[in-house]
């Protein structure tokens, strides 16, 4: 009789389809076991169901992996193209920000430049772009300062330009051509007037100073032979 | 039988979704759970459709599927033997005892190998549930101790014995059988 160790041995040599000539009573019944006349399956019915399953397999298997695989190509391509754009974008952003004041929009991506720079730098360098830092920051409040005042002296100019404006309407290329004409009619229909007017006061100022007016445009209208005239 | 090497390749290409891989896997085994499936459920319809399912099965689940410890075979006659529970909890029926058994359907058959198969099947009706287990997985499936093990959830040492005692019970019912 075999213990179960040495039967199980055996049995994997019967299982593997090799004869044994052994008189052991669990063996032989495992044999007649192993041997049961077990009914196959028809093979039309082995063949549909062999066919659902591969149907099945094709169905479902390899078209996820051929799609994950060129999307995987594409989306390598994709990433590396992308992730230059940024990389040269982010570069040249950070650039052109390096040079930024306060007032600019690229400020804020300077100043973020700068907090990583001071992280990164190792303790012992850590002053040195302070340092750097702050003379930064002084660079941009004199810059700032600068243009504030630019500002003012504008906003001053920008007030005394309409007066000015209105005073010389007629020196102001700004003006329409219609409208200078009508400044030049204005100014020739006062100029009579503003010149009479003058000589009536220098008229008066000679005679309060006893001498004799002036001989204006207007008086040399009147005639010699008139009683009054001298 | 195939060698593990061998089988693991095939294995890995079925994983790829190659399906003539697959073609070799069913070939390789169909037969061998068919007529596990069959001594268990007793029914050539439910059989074949167990053994089916078995597959369909295999296959969804065959992409999480690492070769560990006892492999593959183990873990397909698993699917069929979990399978197989399930059909018999539907049918609130304990998995080891035997029913009416058809077998052999037509006239055609054999009568010689329907005695001997009914004689045979009989005596299993004397094993308890892990005991008949032991020996289907084992001879009928063809597993080796320690894939059976890993099938069941036992220990080696524990399917040796359950297997050496098993067949001394069917022994011991085939000659009481006969003599009677």
């Amino acid at each position: 009789m075999l213990n179960s160790d040495e039967l199980d041995k055996k049995l994997d040599l019967l299982i593997e389809g090799e004869s044994l000539n052994d008189e052991d009573s669990a063996l032989s019944t495992a044999k007649a076991i192993v041997e049961l006349p077990l009914p196959d399956i028809e093979s039309s019915r082995r063949d549909k169901i062999k066919g659902m399953f591969l149907s099945e397999a094709a169905k479902n298997q390899p078209t996820p992996i051929k799609a994950v695989r060129s999307w995987r190509i594409l989306s390598g391509r994709r990433i590396a193209a992308v992730g230059l754009a940024i990389f040269m974008s982010s570069g040249a952003t950070v650039y052109a920000a390096s040079g930024s004041m306060p007032d600019s929009a690229l400020y804020p991506i300077k100043r973020a430049t700068e907090d990583a720079a001071l992280f990164i730098a190792p303790g012992s360098f850590k002053s040195s772009v302070k340092k750097k830092l702050a003379q930064e920051r002084k660079k941009e409040h004199l810059y700032m300062s600068s243009k504030k005042g630019t500002k003012k002296t504008k906003t001053k100019n920008t007030t005394q330009e309409p007066s000015r404006d209105g005073l010389n309407a007629g020196e102001n290329s700004a003006v329409p051509e219609m409208s200078k004409k009508k400044i030049e009619r204005q100014n020739q229909m006062k100029e009579p007037n503003a010149k009479n007017n003058s000589a009536k006061t220098d008229n008066n100022k000679s005679r309060k100073q006893g001498r004799r007016p002036a001989k204006g445009p207007g008086t040399s209208s009147a005639p010699k032979n008139h009683p009054i005239s001298p | 039988m195939k060698k593990d090497q061998e089988l693991q390749e095939i294995i890995k290409r079925a994983q790829k979704g190659d399906v003539e891989a697959l073609s070799e896997i069913y070939e390789h085994f169909f037969d061998r759970i068919y007529k596990y499936i069959l001594i268990r459920v007793r029914s050539k319809e439910t059989a074949e459709d167990l053994a089916g399912q078995t597959f369909l099965k295999m296959l969804e689940r065959l992409a999480d599927f690492k070769w560990r410890g006892a492999g593959f075979r183990s873990w397909l006659f698993r699917i069929a033997h979990n399978l197989v529970i399930d059909w018999f909890r539907e049918k609130k029926v304990a998995c080891f005892e035997i029913g009416d058994f058809k077998m052999f359907g037509s006239a055609e058959d054999s009568a010689l190998a329907n005695q001997t198969l009914n004689e045979v099947l009989g005596a299993f009706a004397s094993l308890n549930e892990n005991q008949l287990h032991v020996i289907l997985l084992r001879l009928i499936g063809g597993l080796s101790c320690r894939e059976t093990a890993q099938t069941l959830t036992l220990s080696e040492a524990n399917v040796r014995t359950l297997q050496h005692r098993a067949l001394a019970i069917v022994r011991k019912e085939l000659m009481v059988r006969v003599n009677a």
